[in-house]
């Protein structure tokens, strides 16, 4: 159990604010902490690791107190256990892809098996200028794990990634975070991230938390009446006669809808929606 | 999907099911949604929210209209047609822009052409309401 409740003076767009961090995460639970840049997500993992301090409160790890600023605890950066990946990769380049993994290891036996379980055996002996920065960020995410860490903090891992290659590590990352079951936040702008890997959802703006729960809960429009409405995500958009074909994924289900421009038009591979229906057009039947 | 500023007269319900009758320029629009009148805040006999139905399930007639079961009539002129070789996509002013999307063949049938006067007619379950923001 993850407990922080902190605050902290922050410069945001709108000028400076008191943030008031308020999250608590369950052991093994995977959050995210989502909004614009500057909203104040990046600073909370700082607290957290403790590469910054807070002006006041505590930071509780499973019982352990990391941070109570009345009773002057303060546990240095390299005692916290969090495992970082950032952005940009700052891996040993002088070191293999194994080396690079083996130096931040806890468990020397475990290392294979994070490079297998990242599926960067083949290239193991490799170094990091000659990998694409796909495979870089899955030996960054080694690397953090191989750490043992209580916290995984992932901070936009996959920003500076194609879409394919997004798709694919965020796949990854949630088998593995499924395996191993650390605890983990990640700090994304990217609504279908945080829809496809969190289980809570902290929205920050300007250093405020304006929202918390499940994706489904935060993000699910609530405007339109509905007792037939799914959140799915675009696969195909064809174009037939003067009517669009759009092929989504609901759950894990594929269907297809008939839509027409002004539904249409601005949709793209990728794009989640709201799929909804009036309740009397569905129909059942046994199976 | 047309989306059209309505405002509530009044409404019942019996069960879940939810009957509101509803005032759209000038045009009286009957819905029938599935819901809790507690969940939908934005229900309330004088409030303003949105009418939504889908374009498919706009008929069209030309004409006199016999006996029709049908509440749902908006009385317009087609200002515009998209015609495909089976879908053809009307657009009608009846005070207010919507858009009907039928097959070209119905186009020909009834002789629709951009000037033309018609009925829009929808299905009072085809109808969703919405909040206005």
């Amino acid at each position: 159990m993850i407990e922080i409740d902190v605050v902290k003076r922050i410069k945001t767009a709108s000028g400076e604010v008191d943030m008031h961090a308020k999250v608590d995460i369950e052991k093994g639970g995977f959050c995210s902490l989502f909004g614009k840049s500057g909203a104040g997500k990046t600073t909370i993992m700082r607290l957290l690791a403790g590469l910054t301090d807070p002006d006041d409160g505590v930071i509780k790890i499973s019982g352990k107190t990391w941070y109570d600023k009345k009773n002057k605890i303060n546990i240095p950066v390299n005692r916290r256990k969090c495992g970082f990946v950032f952005q940009d990769y700052a891996l040993f380049p002088n070191m293999t892809v194994r080396r690079n993994v083996d130096y931040a290891s806890v468990n020397k036996s475990n290392v294979d098996i994070l490079i297998d379980m990242v599926g960067m055996t083949e290239l193991k002996d490799r170094k990091p200028a000659t990998l694409s920065g796909g495979q870089r960020q899955r030996v960054a995410l080694a690397r953090a794990l191989a750490a043992e860490p209580e916290i995984l903090l992932l901070d936009e891992p996959f920003a500076a990634l194609d879409a394919d290659m997004r798709n694919t590590l965020q796949n990854e990352l949630k088998t593995i975070h499924d395996t191993l079951g650390v605890t983990t936040i990640l700090v994304s702008h990217d609504k279908g991230e945080v829809f496809k890997l969190a289980n809570k959802v902290y929205v920050l703006d300007d250093g405020v938390i304006t929202n918390v729960g499940s994706p489904e809960e935060v993000f699910t429009d609530n405007t339109i009446s509905g007792k037939f409405k799914f959140t799915g995500r675009v696969l195909k958009v064809e174009k037939a006669d003067c009517l669009y074909i759009l092929t989504l994924s609901i759950g894990t289900e594929v269907g297809h809808v008939v839509a027409t421009h002004s539904e249409a038009h601005d949709l793209a591979a990728g794009d989640r929606v709201l799929v909804y229906t009036k309740a009397f057009n569905p129909s059942v039947r046994k199976i | 999907m047309n989306q059209l500023e309505a405002k509530v007269l009044h409404y019942r319900t019996s069960g879940q099911i939810i009957l509101c009758e509803l005032e759209t320029f000038g045009s009286e629009v009957t819905a029938v949604i599935l819901d809790s009148p507690g969940e939908l805040a934005y229900l309330k006999e004088g409030n303003s929210l949105n009418i939504l139905f889908k374009e498919t399930e706009v008929i069209i007639a030309a004409g006199e209209i016999g006996q029709l079961s049908l509440n749902n009539r908006f009385k317009g002129t087609i200002t515009a047609m998209e015609k495909g070789d089976i879908f053809t996509s009307l657009s009608i002013d009846f005070g207010t822009g919507i858009t009907s999307v039928i097959t070209t063949k119905s186009v020909n049938r009834l002789g629709l052409a951009v000037g033309k006067e018609v009925t829009a007619l929808v299905k009072a379950n085809e109808i969703a309401i919405g909040r206005r923001d």
